[in-house]
């Protein structure tokens, strides 16, 4: 269920809550994870039910292989309590199969569509597409249980409960867009004593949390979503100004979708007394390619960086530069091809990747490049990427691009934006004060983690919060779903 | 080895890794404060640093490293371990 929408708004989340905290407080914590459990596996089927079999069987086959894991390390010589940095055949194996699992549950859901229309182009074969649902929110909770495999591998899980697994792995808060949560950062926080109550002093954060990121979403995002797709649905007919207006405005769209889902994300546990890893930390503010990805998506950073880009390094041949670069490469390109199955977000991931790798060379390199300017070049880079992001097919982006750089001329007509943003020069005028005010927000304001962290409750945060929330449940009528939903 | 050694021992890895020979590393310092700490430099710097007291982090122990104290107390576990 989308956080974006009445129902959770107004009738889910006030009685998910209301039940956690009355179990906690009259039954046991038992009870109240039971009820967090449901919550969470209604809410997933709400939207369609027939995925639910796919995330439980997916649950189950992790959790077996799991246990199964302990079950013979518990019986090799030293037993459960020997150190693990050694691995037997057997665990090796299990953990082997149980990373096959999860890629081949991926793939088959997620790829094979893309695999035989991709086959088909290239060879002119017809052969059929499958008719395979894609199971909401299979990127994340498969990578979150990947990453519960190599902990569980390496030996950093000890005990963990059925109840607790699948609690972990579909929490309502992260389950469908992240983010992507370690076991030790969630589990033991529902097991902590101190957590198991009610706390004002993470609730009202908490909430504050989730009314700016509900307002980014539902108010900000969804204004440039209204200008972003009109732009994209007349890619061909748009010279130089509105072509850079239309990709702005979808970068903003994205920024604000994901920073305010996020915000969601994280105001959801605390207001739960629950803390989730941060995901968002203004990644406009960074002035090259590197520093947007240690802000931009973060918990997807730190999987990428461990889960594929060190396991890439150490298969190499030699720990060297160019090696390194191969690996930064590779793993960005992977990347690409987990946010979608299209040759647009392979082209996206690569953009990254080489985006990445050309920052690397010029660090070793040392060339000093003024900020303003590192910081311009950065913007191009990912607002040209986002082209791919966007864009339906290939073809569509490169249209979007020639126009982007001077390939459909350049207009002076008054009627120039009319595609864009309407036909009046006041919809010209409000879509660039728009997109001046948010690139002076994403610049100069603090951000939502910022804020949280120096939170303390003020009359003008109690007349502001009121405002927001109404602006943006005023815009519901507009309402789209977040752009991660789809991965 | 005592964690003294070890902190006397990471810090040459660190200023080799980093080339900055003036380099000095406490128990607080994170990738924040040395100039180039990035994944890249990460998995080089863990990589140099298996090599010199001769074993290898887990994939978990290397994205879980918050601090240079972390780091020490990981390598000083893992020699105690061996």
């Amino acid at each position: 269920m989308p956080f974006n929408s009445y129902g959770f708004i107004f009738l889910f989340f006030p009685v998910v809550i209301a039940g956690y905290f009355a179990l906690l407080h009259v039954a046991n914590p038992r009870w109240a994870r039971l009820w967090l459990l449901a919550a969470s596996l209604g809410s997933y089927a709400w939207v369609k039910p027939e995925y639910t079999p796919l995330l439980l069987l997916s649950i189950g086959v992790n959790y077996g292989s799991y246990r199964w894991l302990l079950d013979v390390r518990r019986k090799a010589p030293g037993g459960e309590g020997r150190r693990t940095r050694t691995k037997s055949k057997g665990e090796h194996r299990i953990f082997l199969a149980a990373l096959a699992f999860n890629v081949a549950f991926l793939a088959f859901f997620k790829y094979t569509n893309f695999f035989i229309d991709s086959m088909n182009a290239m060879t002119g074969a017809e052969v059929a597409l499958l008719r395979i649902a894609l199971p909401l929110g299979v990127s994340f909770f498969t990578i979150q249980q990947i990453v519960f495999q190599f902990h569980a591998y390496e030996g950093s899980i000890g005990q963990c409960a059925f109840l607790d697994y699948l609690l972990f792995v579909s929490f309502f808060g992260y389950l469908t867009s992240g983010p992507i949560v370690h076991h030790k950062e969630f589990v033991p926080q529902l097991n902590d004593e101190k957590r198991q109550r009610f706390s004002p002093e993470s609730f009202f954060p908490g909430l504050w949390l989730f009314v700016i990121g509900l307002f980014k979403k539902a108010f900000v995002a969804d204004t440039f979503a209204v200008w972003a797709n009109s732009g994209f649905d007349h890619a061909a007919e748009l010279t130089l100004f509105p072509a850079w207006a239309a990709v702005l405005c979808f970068t903003m769209q994205l920024y604000f979708d994901f920073g305010g889902y996020s915000d969601m994300a994280v105001g959801i546990g605390k207001m739960l007394n629950l803390e989730l890893p941060r995901n968002f930390n203004s990644p406009f503010k960074a002035t090259n390619l590197i520093g947007f990805w240690s802000r931009w998506h973060m918990t997807l950073t730190r999987f990428i960086s461990t889960y594929l880009y060190i396991p890439i390094t150490r298969a190499m041949p030699r720990s060297t530069f160019p090696y390194a670069m191969v690996a930064t490469f590779c793993s960005m390109f992977i990347a690409g091809l987990w946010h979608g199955a299209a040759w647009t977000f392979v082209i996206f991931g690569s953009i990254h990747g080489l985006g990445l790798v050309i920052n690397n060379v010029s660090r070793r390199l040392k060339l000093k490049v003024p900020a303003v300017a590192a910081w311009v070049l950065t913007m191009v880079l990912v607002v040209d990427a986002n082209v791919f992001f966007r864009a339906k097919t290939v073809g569509d982006a490169l249209t979007l691009l020639k126009a982007m750089h001077f390939g459909n001329g350049v207009s002076f007509s008054r009627y120039q934006f009319a595609e864009v943003a309407g036909v009046f020069a006041i919809d010209t005028l409000m879509m660039g004060a728009a997109l001046l005010a948010a690139l002076g927000a994403v610049l100069l304001l603090k951000n939502s983690d910022q804020m949280e962290k120096s939170f303390t409750p003020s009359l003008g945060m109690a007349v502001a919060l009121p405002i927001l929330f109404w602006m943006s449940v005023a815009h519901f009528s507009a309402t789209t779903n977040f752009l991660y939903f789809n991965f | 080895m005592t964690q003294e050694q070890i902190l006397e021992r990471v810090q040459l890895i660190f200023r080799e890794c980093f080339d900055n020979d003036t380099l000095v590393i406490e128990r607080s310092t994170t990738a924040k404060d040395v100039e180039n700490w990035d994944s890249l430099n990460h998995v080089n710097l863990l990589a140099a640093i298996e090599k010199e007291f001769g074993f290898e982090f887990t994939l978990t122990e290397m994205g879980g490293l918050k601090n240079v104290g972390e780091m020490l107390d990981l390598i000083h576990q893992i020699l105690s371990d061996k």
